[in-house]
């Protein structure tokens, strides 16, 4: 009896899973699935990855443009919850992130949480995943709390954990955790490791340099970051 | 070569003596909790609501406990020597009383802590959580009358069957009520219980007046814009 039942909920999952990655590889804006394309609920769940220095300067640059600063009134995103994932040795990308936040609405509730690096730069690939398990563990309460709509991630290693494990609960349908890769600028030539692990299962893969664009499912969509 | 046996079904197999009407009557009365797990499904897949699912997961809980104080206890039930099929090896304690004490105590729970607010119009309606309770009360009580008349338990396998449900019946509203109910509102606005429809009513005080009201302002402002055929 109990056989039966976990072999039906192992089916049921696996082909929940193909159905997710069915979702994620043709999700071609233009020509829309046969059904209704999924809506948010109007204020959106952000979850945002902050990396080492240079990548959160990105991240903050394009939040910026997402975001409305207190004078503005242009209308976009609204954000109900902007939850920011940092390193726990990153200092200076919290407080980056806090001076941002100061500069912005204040209606939206912002949360910093740490988690153990997953990667040091230039650490050997093999011990980089015992590490990476490591930080996997400590990144899931926060990502369940966080429950995003959106998961903005901009490049680190670290951020591999955090996506895995949004795109586990995406596949249980316990959150709607579309997650949008934008590549570094600095990435001219070749695709990071990051951006070659969520080609995968990422729903956008931007990237800033044309040259990259003919990697498979790889957007361009122009030099975003200054 | 063997002859083949057939055997009935266990679960909805009661026995009784032949001619005697209080047995009969009382062997309905056991059928009771194989009846109720089964009237759950078509409510919780009408209503789709979270404290009734919890409420139904709570029951597979008390009937796994049982399953396994049976074996760990391993007290054979009382002989029945006029009967030919054997129900399940082990007595103590006595599934059926376990549900009557399980249902008992968390329906009592669910009308006198949860349920606060009665709107119905006619006068008597303030005594209708007061009647029901009772009613629940006796008939857990005659379910387990029931298993020592027909002699499938004896009493103290009975007893402790009931008082195990009762105590299992606390122990789960009391993780309904402080850990697993705050989360509610948080598990209905997942993806999973948007695609199916799974919402929580655990803020609504009275749940069938809502209804009603809300369904009969919709069929009001529905019935305006409607063009009867002539």
């Amino acid at each position: 009896m109990i056989c039966v039942v976990c072999a039906i909920s192992f089916l049921v999952l696996f082909a929940r899973l193909l159905y997710v990655l069915f979702q994620v590889h043709y999700n071609d804006t233009s020509t829309p699935l046969h059904r209704v394309p999924p809506t948010f609920p109007k204020p959106v769940r952000l979850l945002a990855v902050a990396g080492s220095g240079g990548h959160t300067a990105e991240l903050l640059q394009l939040l910026a443009a997402a975001t409305a600063a207190p004078s503005s009134k242009s209308s976009c995103l609204s954000f109900s919850t902007r939850h920011y994932i940092v390193a726990k040795t990153d200092s200076m990308s919290q407080d980056k992130i806090e001076q941002f936040e100061t500069t912005r609405n204040t209606e939206t509730s912002v949360v910093i949480s740490k988690i153990p690096r997953a990667r040091e730069v230039g650490q050997s690939y093999l011990t980089s995943i015992l590490t990476t398990v490591y930080s996997q563990l400590f990144c899931i309460p926060h990502v369940l709390r966080a429950r995003p709509d959106i998961l903005l991630v901009n490049g680190p290693g670290t951020c591999i954990p955090v996506c895995v494990f949004v795109f586990l609960l995406r596949v249980l349908g316990l959150c709607r955790g579309k997650i949008v890769y934008v590549e570094s600028i600095c990435r001219v030539n070749t695709l990071s490791l990051s951006a070659k692990i969520l080609v995968f299962f990422a729903d956008h893969v931007l990237v800033q340099w044309p040259q990259l664009a003919s990697s498979y499912r790889c957007k361009y969509i122009g030099r975003l970051v200054s | 070569m063997e002859k083949e046996i057939w055997v009935p079904v266990t679960f909805t197999h009661i026995e009784y003596p032949k001619g005697d009407t209080l047995g009969m009557i009382l062997a309905w009365f056991s059928l009771l909790p194989s009846f109720t797990v089964i009237s759950f499904i078509p409510v919780i897949v009408l209503r789709r609501d979270l404290t009734t699912i919890f409420f139904f997961m709570g029951m597979f809980v008390n009937e796994g406990v049982n399953q396994v104080l049976k074996r760990v206890i391993a007290e054979p039930r009382p002989s029945r020597t006029a009967s030919t099929v054997q129900w399940s090896q082990y007595g103590m304690p006595s599934a059926h009383s376990q549900f009557a004490g399980y249902f008992a105590m968390f329906v009592v729970l669910l009308f006198y802590v949860r349920i606060s607010v009665v709107t119905f119009i006619i006068p008597l309606a303030k005594i209708w959580k007061h009647v029901l309770a009772a009613v629940t009360v006796l008939v857990s009580l005659a379910i387990c009358y029931s298993r020592h008349y027909l002699k499938y338990h004896t009493e103290k396998q009975i007893c402790a069957g009931f008082l195990v449900g009762l105590a299992i019946g606390a122990v789960w509203f009391i993780i309904l009520e402080k850990f697993a109910g705050p989360y509610f509102p948080i598990i209905a606005s997942m993806p999973i219980c948007e695609m199916l429809l799974i919402k929580d009513y655990s803020l609504i005080p009275n749940t069938l007046w809502c209804e009603y009201h809300c369904i009969k302002t919709e069929m009001r402002s529905r019935a305006k814009k409607y063009i009867r055929p002539e």
